[in-house]
C-alpha cells in the first residue's frame, strides 16, 4: 500500500478541466445545462470529500453501531431513490412492498456475503461492510427499480390478457405470471450483461480501484468475482421478493384487475 | 331399413324436439345413437350425421316444433304407423312440458336494484337456468358491464346479484369463475400453440389436460381446419375469436357467458358454429348467455331475450 501514488491538490485541479471541455461544448452548441454539470461537479466533490472524511473516522474507530447506522442510512436513502425513480405513482402498499423487499433482500444477501464469504472479523469491520453494503445496495436499487417500472407498465399493456386469464378461472398468481416473470427479467439484464462483458469490455472499479491502491491483480478479480456473485444473489433475492408483494396490490380481494390501489 | 331408421330418427328427432325445453338430453347426435341402440339399430355417427344433413337441408330440421309435427305427419301419412309413432311422441310431449314448467322457474342469476356508475341501472332481472338467453342493445347500453358483473369481474356499485340464489359477493371468486366462464370479445391468446392455447385454461382452473382427440374434435366443431401445434398468433381475428371460444368449450362449464362471439365471423360460419354450439349446449343444465348485435342470430339460438338500452331493460321468453 506505501506505493500508492498520492495526487497533489494541483493534479486533481487538473482533472476539473475535464468539467471545463464539456461546458465550452454545451455553451457553443446553445444546450442549456450549464448549471445542471456545475451543480453536479460541485455535489459529486463535495459529497466524496466529506464521505472520504466519514470513512477515515469510521475505520480509525470501528464500533458496530456506526457500521449499522452506515447501512441503515445507506439502504432509506436506496428505497428513496427507488421511488423517486418510478415512472408512476406509487400507492402506499406499493412503497412499503419496495421497502421491505429491500430491506429483507439487501440485508440477507449482504450479511451472507460479509459473514460467510468473506468472513470478516470483527464482523463489522467498516472498511469491508461499507463499501461492499454500497455496490450491493446500489445494483439491487438499479434492479427494484427497473422490476417497479416494468411490473406497473406491464400490468398497464397487459389488462386484457390478465383478465382473460381471470375468466378462464385463473388465480391471480396464474394470471400474473408472464408479467412478473418479465419484470423479472427484464430486471436482472443489465447485471447478467455487465458479467458478461466484464473483464473485457471493462474493468469493474471495484476491481480497478484495488489495483490502482497496489493490491495484486489476482486478489482484486477475486474480490471482484465474489463480489459480482454477490450482487447477482442480491438483485435477484430483491427483485423476486418485491415482485411476489407486489403482483398482488393489482387484484383485490374478489380478485378482480384493479388499478394499482391507492390506500 | 333404410326407411325404419330414417323413422326411427324421426322418432327421435320429434322427441329432440319436444326435450329441448326440458332440456334433459344430450347432444342431439348422441342422444340419436344411443336411442337407436336401444331399438336394434348399430349405426356410426359417419351414417347418421349425413342423414340428419340431408334432413336439416330438406327443412326438416326446424326449431319451432310445431313446424316440425307438420313435416313429421306429412311424411308420416305416406309411412305406416305413422299415427301411433306421433301419438307416442306427443304422450312424451305431454310429459315433457310438465317437467319443462318445472325447470324453468330455476333462476340462474338475480339482479336487484345493480347500479354501476352511469352505465348500468337494473332494478330487476333474473335469467333463467338451462336455457339460451341473448342480451341484445345498442353500443354503449351496458351489455358486456352486465356480463362483467355476472362474472365477478367487477363489482356493482350498489345493489345484489346473486347466483343459485347465493350472494355472488359470498361465493369464491375462483370456484364462481370456473362455473360461469367468460369468453371476452376480443380474443385473449395466449404464447404458444393452438394446443397450448387450449390446455392453458384448463390448467388455470387446475383441471386435467384434455386428449389430442378432445382437442382435435373441438377445432372441428368451431371448424378450425389448424393443426394442435400451429402457432396461434398467426391465426386471423376471427380464427382467434373462434379457439378462444372452444378453449372455453373443453373447460364444460356451468354457465358460459358469451360477448359477441361471432363478431369477427363470416355470416355464414356464425351461423354454423352458433348452431353447433347451441346444440351442444342443449344437454343437461347448461346455461348461456350470449351478447349479440345480430337479431338473425339470437332468433336463431335464443330461448329468452334481455334487450338492454341506456335508459331501460326488457326481458321476455322468445
Amino acid at each position: 500500500m506505501d506505493d500508492v501514488m498520492d495526487l497533489s491538490f494541483l493534479q486533481l485541479a487538473a482533472a476539473y478541466i475535464f468539467i471545463l471541455i464539456l461546458i465550452v461544448i454545451v455553451r457553443v452548441r446553445g444546450i442549456r445545462r450549464e448549471k445542471e454539470i456545475l451543480l453536479a461537479t460541485v455535489r459529486m466533490s463535495l459529497q466524496l470529500i466529506l464521505v472520504g472524511y466519514l470513512l477515515v473516522y469510521l475505520f480509525d474507530n470501528p464500533n458496530p453501531f456506526y457500521t449499522l447506522g452506515i447501512i441503515a442510512i445507506m439502504q432509506v436513502f436506496a428505497v428513496y431513490n427507488v421511488y423517486k425513480r418510478t415512472k408512476h405513482p406509487l400507492g402506499i402498499d406499493m412503497k412499503k412492498h419496495i421497502a421491505i423487499a429491500m430491506g429483507v433482500g439487501i440485508l440477507t444477501s449482504l450479511f451472507f456475503f460479509i459473514l460467510v464469504v468473506l468472513d470478516v472479523t470483527p464482523w463489522y469491520e467498516p472498511r469491508y461492510f461499507i463499501p461492499i453494503a454500497g455496490m450491493i445496495i446500489g445494483n439491487s436499487m438499479t434492479g427494484v427499480s427497473l422490476g417497479v417500472n416494468n411490473l406497473i407498465s406491464g400490468f398497464d399493456s397487459h389488462r386484457a390478457q390478465i383478465e382473460g386469464a381471470l375468466m378462464l378461472g385463473a388465480a391471480p398468481k396464474d394470471a400474473a405470471k408472464k408479467i412478473v416473470n418479465e419484470a423479472f427479467d427484464s430486471a436482472m439484464l443489465p447485471t447478467i450483461n455487465s458479467m458478461v462483458g466484464m473483464g473485457i469490455i471493462f474493468l469493474p472499479g471495484m476491481m480497478t480501484g484495488q489495483i490502482l491502491s497496489g493490491t495484486s491483480p489476482i486478489v482484486a478479480v477475486e474480490y471482484q468475482i465474489a463480489i459480482m456473485l454477490g450482487i447477482v444473489g442480491s438483485v435477484s433475492l430483491t427483485v423476486i421478493l418485491y415482485l411476489q408483494l407486489a403482483y398482488k396490490s393489482f387484484f383485490n380481494e374478489r380478485f378482480q384487475l384493479v388499478k394499482e390501489r391507492k390506500k | 331399413m333404410e326407411d325404419k331408421v330414417l323413422r326411427k330418427l324421426f322418432l327421435g328427432f320429434i322427441q329432440i324436439h319436444i326435450l329441448h325445453h326440458a332440456k334433459e338430453q344430450p347432444i342431439f347426435g348422441l342422444w340419436m345413437l344411443e336411442e337407436l341402440k336401444e331399438h336394434g339399430y348399430s349405426l356410426s355417427a359417419g351414417t347418421l350425421y349425413p342423414i340428419l344433413h340431408t334432413m336439416e337441408s330438406d327443412g326438416l330440421l326446424v326449431k319451432e316444433e310445431r313446424n316440425v309435427e307438420g313435416k313429421i305427419r306429412k311424411y308420416y301419412r305416406t309411412t305406416e304407423n305413422g299415427n301411433r309413432v306421433l301419438e307416442e311422441a306427443q304422450k312424451k310431449h305431454t310429459n315433457c312440458s310438465r317437467k319443462s314448467r318445472i325447470d324453468r322457474r330455476v333462476n340462474m342469476f338475480e339482479l336487484k336494484n345493480v347500479r354501476v356508475n352511469g352505465i348500468i341501472h337494473i332494478d330487476d332481472l333474473t335469467i333463467p337456468a338451462n336455457q339460451f338467453t341473448c342480451i341484445l342493445g345498442p353500443s354503449g347500453s351496458g351489455k358486456t358491464t352486465l356480463l362483467r358483473l355476472l362474472n365477478d369481474l367487477s363489482s356493482p356499485d350498489e345493489g345484489e346479484i346473486s347466483f343459485k340464489n347465493e350472494r355472488v359477493a359470498d361465493i369464491d371468486p375462483l370456484q364462481l369463475r370456473r362455473t360461469v366462464l367468460m369468453v371476452p370479445q376480443a380474443p385473449v391468446i395466449f404464447d404458444g400453440s393452438i394446443e397450448d392455447n387450449l390446455q392453458i385454461g384448463l390448467a388455470f382452473s387446475r383441471k386435467e389436460a384434455a386428449g389430442v382427440e378432445e382437442m382435435e374434435s373441438v377445432l372441428k366443431l368451431f371448424m378450425l381446419d389448424k393443426k394442435l401445434n400451429d402457432e396461434a398468433e398467426n391465426l386471423s381475428g376471427g380464427e382467434k375469436q373462434r379457439l378462444s371460444w372452444a378453449r372455453a368449450m373443453l373447460l364444460d362449464p356451468e354457465v358460459f357467458l358469451l360477448d359477441e362471439p361471432t363478431s369477427a365471423l363470416d355470416e355464414e360460419t356464425a351461423r354454423t358454429v352458433l348452431t353447433r354450439f347451441s346444440e351442444y349446449t342443449k344437454q343437461p343444465s347448461k346455461t348461456v348467455i350470449m351478447i349479440t348485435h345480430s337479431k338473425t342470430l339470437a332468433e336463431l339460438v335464443a330461448e329468452n331475450t334481455i334487450e338492454m338500452s341506456r335508459y331501460s331493460l326488457r326481458s321476455g321468453v322468445s
